[in-house]
């Protein structure tokens, strides 16, 4: 008998919660609509993902036939496209402060001669490192344009007698170096961000819409006590029953966004999809979770969204992806380990990139399914302030 | 202009006595400007661990080792001859990549041919594998330079000998507009342009939405361009205070980059602070109560860091994020920032942004103006 009425009681709260999410459009926008437009802008955003093309510029104080050499090997790299050519340092100055270049390479006077004399001689390159990303990427491009400008001054005399070039090659440089980038080897920023940031951008979702089901039903009284009823007077019963139909859409649109990136968008996938689809499922319980703990401390619904908005965004920098964070302070590192975001983000990428991931993972994957206890910790919360 | 002071002196009152209003501007602007510069006050990020596997076991691949390790970037905590005890140690994230030196290296050296060496570098951050690349380049260069003249007597030519002493060409790189090469010196001036729009739309968002569920609204006899006015005055006020807390106090304490003067930015600032009020109240229908609006503000927070254009080129987005880049205040405003403060361009180089300011605050007036009008009608036939 008992046993019934727990389950009619969930059922209820569950009829209840999919009541009130068709009642309104917006509850619609929260929980599908945002979390799919967050899913199109980072599939998106980044374009084929590679930073290359980048416009870039040539002082050219020499103006000599090696100075144009040097403009043709700069445009034969993909990183960099020179589309501007200055007489002076300010005039490239000034279009680079104008973002219309992002970096230029400076051909002093006389380069031709001091190279065929002999002479000490310097190529200057600037590059633009307030914007991080592309300043590295041009930096890069001009130093492969230039690897065989800086051996000219040997050409002439190998070339005179009659030295190969294969053999310079070896002279200037007897060690050379591959790179070999493992897991995104073409450094493609849409693989590199799009899934993380997807993510960040998702658990932000997940965070609000918890709280703010919560705190509608909490603010009013009436309306708690009609959620009790439901739930017959059980507060795991409302708990679980409003929690799960968030769940449920959460993780539709968990599953289509995994099966949009790794099978459709061909994202690098080690591990099978299921594996993937079931740790983004802990995921997002561990965040409901999260959310639902934090409103238990504090049911005040402005107040604490504010601070859930916060917690949210601050996912972000704690995820890892962009700065790494033991780069941070020590506390820093430390504080990161209670956003389950940190342990997503180490889970998926070894099941994205290396096989038998789990032996690598599996205490980031029971921290995970550990932050439910949060889900029991706040329901005793909640049941304690409902007596009180 | 009395209607319009009465709004500013009412809209005062109702923001000073809204707890969770002033939360957020107060403990909100404080904290997250405290707390992202101090996250990211170490600013760079170096000696990251790495490992070599010198199966050379030379004295020239310990020499190619100690420059590695005495570069910045990079801690070499590990050599061993083992590939897979490396490889091992990667996949743990113990070190963020290695080095692999072949056999042959001196064997080759002394015979004039070339050895190539390979990073195994994880891309899981960028930062790892530039660390790594960089420091291993730059090591490679200083000890090819050192290995030239012993390369030439390998030819074994008398005649080439003089090759030594040819000069090659120096390319020095400068990374401009941040010398320190820091990632806080590069991420952080942006995000507090970033943080000034959003807490200005939560705060604004917040009274807006608490506004309709009390059904407070303003004296029917009051035009909506002087509500309009009103409202952004108060609030572009307020944030005056906070800009100069973010981008003059801030910068001080946490010694970012600060070329710009304040003048400038002044200049740059009043637009961006009134197109900022003016969107959010076009937005005002949206707001239907005071938590909802921080779904989509928050929501944006990440996206807008991609669209001012500043972590990745603008140029290589597709034309209808570009089109948000200019609807949002924010976008503009962040470059402009960034090229007044962080790189010491004036006003002249700006000019593309003031301009857009300029309009988005003119047309997102007109359409406040008339969100405002159709909202007091719709009031006054309930």
């Amino acid at each position: 008998m008992n046993k019934t009425n727990h389950h009619s009681g969930f059922f209820a709260v569950v009829k209840r919660e999919c009541g009130i999410l068709v009642s309104r459009p917006l509850y619609l926008f929260t929980a599908l609509i945002f979390p799919l437009f967050a899913l199109f802008f980072m599939t998106t955003i980044f374009g084929n993902g590679m930073i290359d093309s980048i416009p870039v510029g040539i002082v050219d104080e020499d103006n000599s036939t090696m100075s144009r050499d040097i403009e043709r090997l700069c445009s034969a790299v993909p990183e960099i496209r020179v589309t501007e050519k200055f007489s002076n340092t300010a005039e490239a100055r000034d279009a680079l402060l104008s973002k219309k270049i992002y970096g230029y390479l400076i051909i002093p006077h006389d380069f031709q001669k001091d190279v065929e004399a002999n002479r000490n001689t310097t190529l200057t390159l600037c590059y633009h490192y307030a914007f991080l990303s592309v300043g590295s990427e041009v930096m890069q491009g001009f130093l492969n344009a230039l690897r065989i400008i800086a051996v000219a001054p040997l050409q002439q005399t190998t070339d005179f007698l009659g030295i190969d070039d294969e053999t310079l090659e070896t002279l200037a440089s007897p060690i050379s170096i591959a790179a070999h980038p493992l897991y995104n080897p073409a450094l493609n920023y849409s693989s590199y961000l799009t899934f993380p940031y997807f993510w960040v951008l998702f658990q932000i979702l997940i965070l609000l819409n918890i709280a703010y089901s919560f705190g509608m039903d909490f603010k009013d009284i009436r309306k708690t006590r009609e959620c009790l009823k439901a739930g017959n007077n059980k507060m795991l019963n409302v708990v679980f029953g409003k929690l799960t139909p968030y769940i449920l859409i959460f993780t539709a649109i968990a599953i289509f966004a995994d099966v949009l990136m790794f099978d459709i968008m061909d994202f690098d996938l080690h591990a099978n999809i299921v594996s993937i689809i079931a740790v983004c499922f802990l995921f997002i319980m561990a965040t409901c979770s999260v959310s639902l703990f934090l409103f238990s401390i504090y049911p005040n619904l402005p107040i604490i969204i504010s601070f859930i908005s916060m917690f949210g965004s601050l996912g972000a920098t704690f995820a890892g992806v962009t700065f790494p964070v033991n780069a941070m302070y020590p506390i820093f590192e430390k504080l990161s380990l209670l956003f389950p975001i940190r342990h997503f983000v180490v889970i998926t990428d070894y099941l994205r990139y290396e096989s038998h991931a789990f032996l690598y993972c599996w205490k980031s994957v029971l921290i995970l399914i550990s932050f439910n206890i949060l889900i029991i910790i706040a329901s005793l919360l909640l049941k304690l302030r409902m007596k009180n | 202009m009395n209607d319009i002071i009465k709004i500013i002196c009412s809209e005062f009152k109702a923001i000073g006595t809204n707890i969770p209003i002033l939360i957020v501007l107060i403990l909100g602007n404080v904290g997250y400007g405290f707390l992202y510069n101090l996250l990211y006050n170490t600013n760079v990020y170096r000696e990251a661990p790495i490992a070599i596997v010198d199966m050379s076991q030379s004295d020239l691949s310990r020499h190619f080792i100690d420059y590695i390790d005495a570069t910045q970037q990079v801690d070499v905590v590990m050599k061993t001859q083992d590939f897979h005890q490396a490889k091992e140690k990667l996949v743990e994230k113990e070190i963020i990549g290695f080095l692999y030196i072949p056999s042959e290296l001196k064997e080759n050296v002394m015979r004039g041919r070339q050895t190539e060496c390979t990073i195994y570098g994880s891309t899981l951050s960028f930062l790892d594998y530039l660390n790594i690349s960089e420091a291993v380049n730059f090591a490679c260069l200083e000890i090819n330079s050192e290995l030239l003249p012993e390369m030439i007597k390998s030819l074994n030519m008398i005649d080439v000998l003089f090759l030594a002493n040819d000069k090659a060409v120096n390319i020095v790189s400068e990374p401009l507009y941040n010398s320190t090469e820091g990632y806080g010196t590069y991420l952080i001036p942006p995000v507090m342009v970033i943080i000034i729009f959003q807490t200005m739309m939560i705060t604004m968002a917040m009274r807006l939405g608490g506004e309709k569920v009390n059904k407070t609204t303003r004296p029917q006899v009051i035009k909506s361009y002087k509500i309009v006015l009103g409202k952004a005055i108060t609030n572009v006020m307020i944030y005056i205070v906070f800009s100069v807390f973010f981008l003059g106090l801030l910068p001080l304490i946490f010694h970012l980059p600060h070329l710009g003067n304040y003048l400038n930015i002044t200049i740059m600032m009043i637009p961006y602070l009134f197109a900022t009020a003016f969107f959010c109240l076009c937005l005002a229908p949206f707001f239907t109560d005071a938590d909802m609006p921080l779904f989509l503000i928050v929501f944006m927070s990440v996206p807008l860091v991609f669209l001012t254009g500043i972590s990745y080129p603008l140029e290589l987005m597709p034309w209808h994020w570009k089109i948000l880049h200019y609807l949002f205040p924010v976008a503009p405003a962040t470059l402009a920032f960034v090229k007044l403060d962080c790189m010491g361009g004036d006003l002249s180089n700006i000019r593309p942004e003031l301009l857009t300011l300029w309009i988005q605050c003119a047309v997102y007036f007109l359409v406040a103006v008339l969100v405002w009008r159709r909202g007091t009608r719709c009031i006054n036939n309930l």
